[in-house]
């Protein structure tokens, strides 16, 4: 499927080599690919960008996400990209700097992709304590067992804070039938991959 | 351990003084009816005929067995804990016997009510679950992403044991029931999945170490 872009975009990225010069353009690409890719917090500023021109600076950085973007949403080779970008009448250099750093990254664009849209919450750390009774508010005496508490949760890719997803707690014999349902699931799933 | 009764509830008891051991079992019957169907005082009017006293006075007696079992349970009671009881309220043997019968039957029955009456936590009931691939997104047209998606069912009331003696055959979901459950829609991919099972196996297998083994026998 070809990929198609708005008239404001196409703007942002003509003016790139053009009215913004080849180097601030050239870091302008690079940053923003770095926007793109990390989190917020973790990208240095490059305030050199924006000491002429900010708002231009700040149409052309929309531009380059936007390109990045919808080419990795549709899977466009670079070949096609290269196509696409010469009908728009790129400058030349920058049309060369653009595609490079598409195809260059592509794979981190697409799992970034990957990791947007709507699922269920994605399990992906546990953490477990071993807690026994002592005594309580309705029993003197311990029941001598121990019990599992499980927290299943993940970790947010934007602040990399852990988050609690599910707890629960469990007897031994409880999880010990977790555990076989959980190696359950992972031998039908190697069935599948050797089908 | 002694059996902290109340001075009314071993008032109540006296009954069990002045009757026979078929009279107690047929009370002890009495009180483990209440537990599973609350009062019924058709039963008490007409032992109390038999018996030739109140009906108030067999509901008190029933009453107070039942303070006995959940307190005798409670406490971890011992043979000889119950013995003292008899030598303070003067119980023939035979009585006897039929109170500690009483209280060692049923204590299964009373430690699965205890524990379900402290703090509840959700306990994991099962597990379903489906692999999936997601093939497209708003974000990534073409993708081939493979994921496991898990519905965990979780209860905060006790193991159903004593539900299901309580209920025959009643399939139908109370409302407090489901006010104590909760199901999540979760989901994870294998490596994660590989990676939880190590880590919950690594649990179990502390938990059956040596030095948790004997810090557990050890307050027990």
């Amino acid at each position: 499927m070809a990929i198609k872009l708005s008239d404001p975009v196409i703007k942002g990225l003509q003016q790139l080599g053009t009215d913004i010069n080849i180097d601030i353009s050239k870091k302008l690409i690079a940053n923003t690919l770095k926007h793109t890719l990390s989190p917020e917090a973790s990208v240095p500023s490059v305030p050199d960008i924006y000491i002429t021109n900010a708002d231009k600076a700040k149409l052309s950085e929309y531009a380059v996400v936007t390109l990045l973007a919808i080419a990795t949403k549709h899977g466009t080779d670079a070949a096609s990209l290269r196509a696409f970008l010469e009908k728009c009448e790129i400058q030349s250099t920058i049309l060369e700097e653009l595609v490079r750093t598409y195809d260059d990254h592509r794979k981190e664009l697409t799992i970034r992709q990957l990791q947007i849209g709507s699922d269920f919450p994605h399990i992906t750390d546990v953490q477990w304590r071993i807690m026994a009774d002592v005594r309580s508010s309705t029993s003197d005496c311990s029941s001598g067992e121990v019990s599992f508490h499980v927290n299943l949760g993940r970790y947010n890719e934007s602040n990399g804070e852990r988050e609690t997803i599910v707890e629960f707690v469990c007897s031994t014999e409880e999880m010990q039938l977790l555990i076989n349902k959980l190696k359950e699931i992972e031998r039908h799933c190697e069935k599948v991959a050797t089908k | 351990m002694l059996l902290n009764l109340k001075t009314d509830q071993r008032r109540h008891l006296e009954l069990l003084r002045h009757r026979g051991s078929e009279d107690v079992v047929e009370l002890c019957k009495a009180a483990f009816e209440y537990l599973s169907l609350g009062p019924n005082t058709q039963r008490y009017q007409h032992l109390a005929q038999k018996y030739s006293t109140d009906t108030g006075v067999v509901q008190s007696a029933v009453e107070a067995l039942i303070a006995l079992l959940i307190n005798a349970t409670k406490g971890n009671a011992s043979e000889f804990d119950l013995q003292s009881l008899q030598q303070e309220e003067g119980y023939s043997n035979d009585v006897m016997q039929v109170l500690s019968q009483f209280v060692s039957s049923k204590r299964h029955f009373i430690e699965g009510s205890i524990k379900s009456a402290n703090i509840r936590a959700y306990r994991l009931v099962n597990i379903e679950w489906r692999l999936e691939v997601r093939l497209a997104t708003r974000s990534l047209l073409r993708q081939s992403s493979i994921r496991v998606t898990m519905k965990l069912y979780l209860h905060t009331e006790p193991k159903n044991e004593n539900r299901d003696l309580l209920e025959d055959g009643d399939q139908a979901i109370h409302s407090d029931e489901r006010r104590n459950r909760k199901d999540l829609l979760v989901q994870t991919d294998l490596s994660s999945l590989v990676h939880m099972i190590q880590v919950l196996e690594t649990a179990l297998y502390e938990s059956k170490s040596r030095r948790i083994r004997n810090i557990v026998s050890g307050i027990h």
